[in-house]
This record gives structure tokens, sequence and C-alpha cells, in this order.
């Protein structure tokens, strides 16, 4: 029993230390399929935000990177808005308001709206926090090829986490999805992918 | 003459297998625990564990006074879902680096104490294999570089 232990350690240990030399960028393989083999359509939807009501079209003329997250995720959701904060900031203010960056939850049992209005802009003004019920927060995942479920971590003390996919997705002025950006896409490759829309 | 019958014999005695703790052998470079949004009660701490020995080691624990729980962790990448696992030991290859970064292996901070403030460093205790302990007072950093600085990097 100890010696299986030991192994499955040693396994974990293996996985950790390998990911830590793997480089998406580097990768051929398609990261969706991944997830599904399924393009996905993307396609505008209706949400909760801090003004109520909020869709994907109220964003037309502008450039989204759709992010699912949630704010107590510990480490792969701040890497990522921070990475698209180092994004925002690279770009003119003119450029600035032509981009807009969204989270939808995929925590919505503990992520009202309060908490996501609190978290988004703490990496930048201008991000927004999405809410909705479980079923609509489903539908729109569904629509954009995002998975997520919820998983026990450790011995509990930070009582569940989501274990979810981490693309970003670029949908253009037209409503769109135009990519998906990979998890850890730096804030430079950010920007040339937002550039290459606002021309 | 004498100086290099000194260094042959301590040499020697280092092959041998003297005993030195694991924490000595042991160099903590680039530290930090990440800065959190308001509110938020977990972060984590980040770091290059460089094992000088000629022998593997591990980190077994980590404490902190500035969270209630602190846990080794790492994460997969399985079905394109990134998944957060506790894990039992961080491995310290001999002569390699261990990288802890965001997205990879870390320490999480679970239910901090008090808000982390940039200006106040935080302390973390990491425990090796052999029960012995490596004092740390990690800066507090933003994961959200200011305007041009994330070019830096290249």
């Amino acid at each position: 029993m100890k010696t299986i232990s030991l192994i499955t350690a040693a396994i974990i240990a293996t996985l950790g230390v390998a990911l830590v030399f793997w480089q998406p960028w580097q990768s051929q393989q398609p990261h969706a399929l991944l997830v599904s083999s399924q393009t996905p359509t993307g396609d505008n939807f209706i949400l909760t935000g801090s003004q109520g009501e909020s869709s994907l079209s109220d964003f037309s003329e502008k450039v989204v990177l759709l992010y699912f997250g949630y704010t107590t995720c510990p480490d792969i959701c701040p890497t990522n808005l921070g990475n698209l904060a180092s994004a925002m900031n690279q770009l003119s203010a003119e450029e600035q308001a032509k981009v807009q960056v969204l989270m939808i939850t995929v925590d919505p049992e503990r992520d009202d709206q309060a908490k996501m209005d609190s978290y988004l802009p703490y990496f930048h003004p201008s991000f927004k926090g999405l809410t909705g019920t479980p079923e609509q927060i489903a539908q729109v995942a569904k629509q954009y090829g995002a998975v997520y479920q919820k998983a026990a971590i450790g011995e509990g003390a930070l009582g569940y986490a989501v274990d979810h996919s981490a693309f970003t997705y670029l949908i253009n002025q037209q409503g769109v999805l135009v990519s998906q950006l990979p998890h850890d896409t730096s804030g430079e490759a950010f920007v040339v992918a937002i550039r290459s829309l606002l021309k | 003459m004498k100086l290099n019958l000194l260094t042959a014999s301590l040499l020697m005695s280092l092959s041998l297998g003297v005993q030195a703790a694991v924490s000595e052998q042991i160099t903590v470079k680039d530290g930090f625990v990440r800065e959190v949004p308001p509110n938020q009660t977990i972060s984590a701490a980040f770091m290059t564990l460089q094992n000088n020995d000629l022998s593997d080691h591990k980190v077994v624990s980590a404490t902190s006074p500035a969270a209630k729980v602190v846990e080794l962790h790492t994460h997969t990448h399985e079905n394109g879902m990134m998944k957060m696992r506790q894990i039992p030991q961080i491995d310290l290859p001999a002569g390699a680096d261990a990288i802890l970064k965001p997205g990879g292996l870390h320490i999480m901070l679970i239910e901090l104490t008090a808000p982390l403030a940039s200006d106040k460093p935080v302390p973390v205790t990491l425990k090796f294999e052999d029960g012995s302990e490596k004092q740390l007072e990690l800066p507090v950093k933003s994961v959200k570089p200011m305007g041009n600085m994330g070019q830096m990097k290249h």
C-alpha cells in the first residue's frame, strides 16, 4: 500500500515537473480537440453583469476576450487575468477603448455579482465579470467549448476547486468567435491577437 | 601545500558522506508570494529551489503564519482542463532546479490570516525530508505588470 502511494506520489511529481517544461505554443496539437472534437460556435449569450442583463452583443464594435473562471481560483485565473491586464496596459488608450475582457464564472454557487465586481477590476478597471444560473452558464460554456467540473482538493481546506479549461476566447467586433488562446498566453501574445482584429 | 591537504581531506570527508542538513544544500531563488485581489483569502508562493547536493531531496511540507493552512500543490493538464491537486512532496533532483511557478508547482496559502501588503514580506518555512527547515521572507508581488514592464523579460 505504501509502495503504491509512493509510486502515485512519484507520478504526480513527474507530471508536475513535466508541466513546468510544457510549452503549449510549441505543441502542434490543436487544443480544442482535447476538450471537444467539434469547433465551438461561440455566438451571442445573455447573462447577468453589474448593470443587470448583459449580453455579448452589448460589446459589439469591441474586440472581446472571453474567459471562464471563478474568483476563488487559486492560480490559473489570476495568472491569465494578470497576462490580460498586462496586454491592456501595453495598448494605447484609444485601443483600450475598443477592447473588452469578460470573465464568466464557472462557480455561480459561490460567485455572486458583488464578488465578481470586486475581483475583476483589481486586474484592470475595465474588466467585467458575468454570472447567471448554472443552466445559463452551462449553455454558454457549451457554445464556446469550455468545460469545468467541481473537484475536491487536498484535505478540503479550500472547500472545493473547479477544474476548468483555461482558454481565452477571442471574439471580433461582429461577435464572431475567431480563435481560442491557450493558458499561459503572454501579455505580448494577447496584444498581437487583439491588434490583428483592431486593424 | 598544507592548504591542498586540507582541501583534499575536506573533499574526502564530503565524499564519504558527512551528512549536512538538507536545508543547507538547498538555495532558494526568486521567491515571491502573489498579491491577491481584495477579499481574496487564497494566495500562493513561488520560487526556484536549487539542490546543490549530489543526492535527491524533497520538500515535505511548508508553514506560514500568514495562512491557516499551507499545502503543496501542482497543476496537471488533462482533457483540456487545468487541474490543481495537493501533492505530498516537492521533489528536488540532485544538482537541479525545481521551479515553482504559476500554472505548475506551488505552495498554496489558504485562508490568509491578514491581507497581504506589498511592503510586508511573508514568512514561509520549508521543511525537508530530514526534518531540517529553511526560513524564508518572501516579497509580495503583483501578477499584473504595469505598462510595458512585461516586455522587459525578453
